[in-house]
């Protein structure tokens, strides 16, 4: 599975502060080829939807791994998961991405509550996968949510409570 | 889409119904039992109308695969389902760049079923589902020979079908265990 295209990133780390809006008039391009130097890539907001998603199961699994609840290693591996899918969709976004969230104070999620917030998560990504241009980065999305989808059955009564 | 991959989705349901027909006579009656034969039927449904998308209306199709460890045990037989979902997972979301945006939902929830369905089976939850990291968590305890890695799907042992037919998976197989919502 390889990570989205970084041709965004590229592009804003070769021209740095370019101006928004320029456009690059390049021999023998069409003009419906230019690109429009600083546009924003729709992509990104993609990507950074699903970003924040993994912070916030990042920050539910990290408070209740020090809670103490249900099986640690099964916890951790699936944060661990999550911290992986944080990394793939978040590689080049010009945003501050936290690489590991700190817990909301008292916040204690249960099995259940964890299973839920998985399962919450999964439909997201169907829709994210269907909302991006890019059809890799569709494909890196589907597979988040394939994991996530895993992640349901795992903490169901069979695996959450090992 | 294109021809070849409903192809691929064909034979990945096929895969699924040859090996629930054979996992299913492990379990004794039961939840186990009835779900496997359950989850035959529904991959039957999913393969049906992957080759109703195909241009020949009867393809032909594998008379077995090749099942890469014995199943010769509850364990082994859990092992089976949740190698053959793991490899489904991939079938559908590999086929996500060559759809059409609004075709992607279906197989993407396709994927996302197969996976907890693998998971459910004792499968290992993976960061990246479908890929050489879905090998099946639990290794059955039967005979010595059953030490066989589990790390290919059961693989068509004749000719591969030359596909024709029709309509894509719905996210069907959801028969139960998907987990999902």
């Amino acid at each position: 599975m390889s990570p989205p295209p970084q041709s965004t990133l590229s592009r804003r780390a070769l021209l740095g502060g370019a101006a928004v809006g320029a456009t690059a008039v390049l021999a023998g391009c069409a003009p419906s080829a230019i690109p429009i130097i600083g546009a924003p890539d729709p992509d990104d907001e993609v990507r950074r939807g699903v970003a924040l998603s993994e912070q916030e199961l990042l920050a539910a699994y990290d408070a209740a791994i020090a809670a103490g609840t249900g099986s640690t290693e099964l916890l951790r591996s699936i944060r661990d998961q999550h911290a992986a899918h944080l990394a793939a969709v978040s590689d080049g976004l010009d945003i501050p991405v936290l690489a590991s969230p700190s817990p909301a104070p008292g916040q204690r999620p249960s099995l259940r509550q964890l299973r839920r917030l998985e399962a919450r998560a999964v439909p997201q990504r169907i829709k994210a996968c269907t909302a991006a241009g890019d059809a890799d980065l569709a494909e890196l999305i589907a597979r988040i949510g394939a994991s996530e989808s895993g992640h349901v059955a795992a903490l169901g009564p069979r695996g959450g409570s090992a | 889409m294109s021809e070849d991959s409903w192809k691929q989705v064909a034979l990945g349901e096929e895969a699924c119904v040859y090996a629930y027909g054979v996992l299913a006579a492990q379990f004794p009656d039961g939840p186990d039992r009835n779900r496997a034969v359950d989850l035959a039927a529904a991959h039957a449904r999913a393969r049906d109308r992957a080759r109703a998308s195909l241009s020949d209306a009867d393809p032909p199709v594998p008379a077995a695969f090749q099942i890469p460890f014995p199943v010769d045990s509850v364990a082994a037989a859990r092992r089976l389902a949740a190698l053959v979902e793991a490899r489904l997972v991939d079938v559908y979301l590999r086929q996500i760049p060559d759809v059409e945006p609004e075709e992607r939902k279906a197989f993407a929830a396709a994927g996302a079923e197969a996976s907890a369905r693998s998971v459910s089976w004792g499968g290992r939850p993976t960061a990246f589902p479908g890929g050489r990291d879905s090998e099946p968590l639990e290794s059955p305890t039967a005979s010595p020979t059953s030490a066989t890695p589990a790390a290919t799907a059961p693989t068509p042992a004749t000719s591969a079908p030359s596909g024709a037919g029709t309509t894509p998976g719905s996210a069907e197989p959801s028969a139960d265990g998907a987990a999902v919502g």
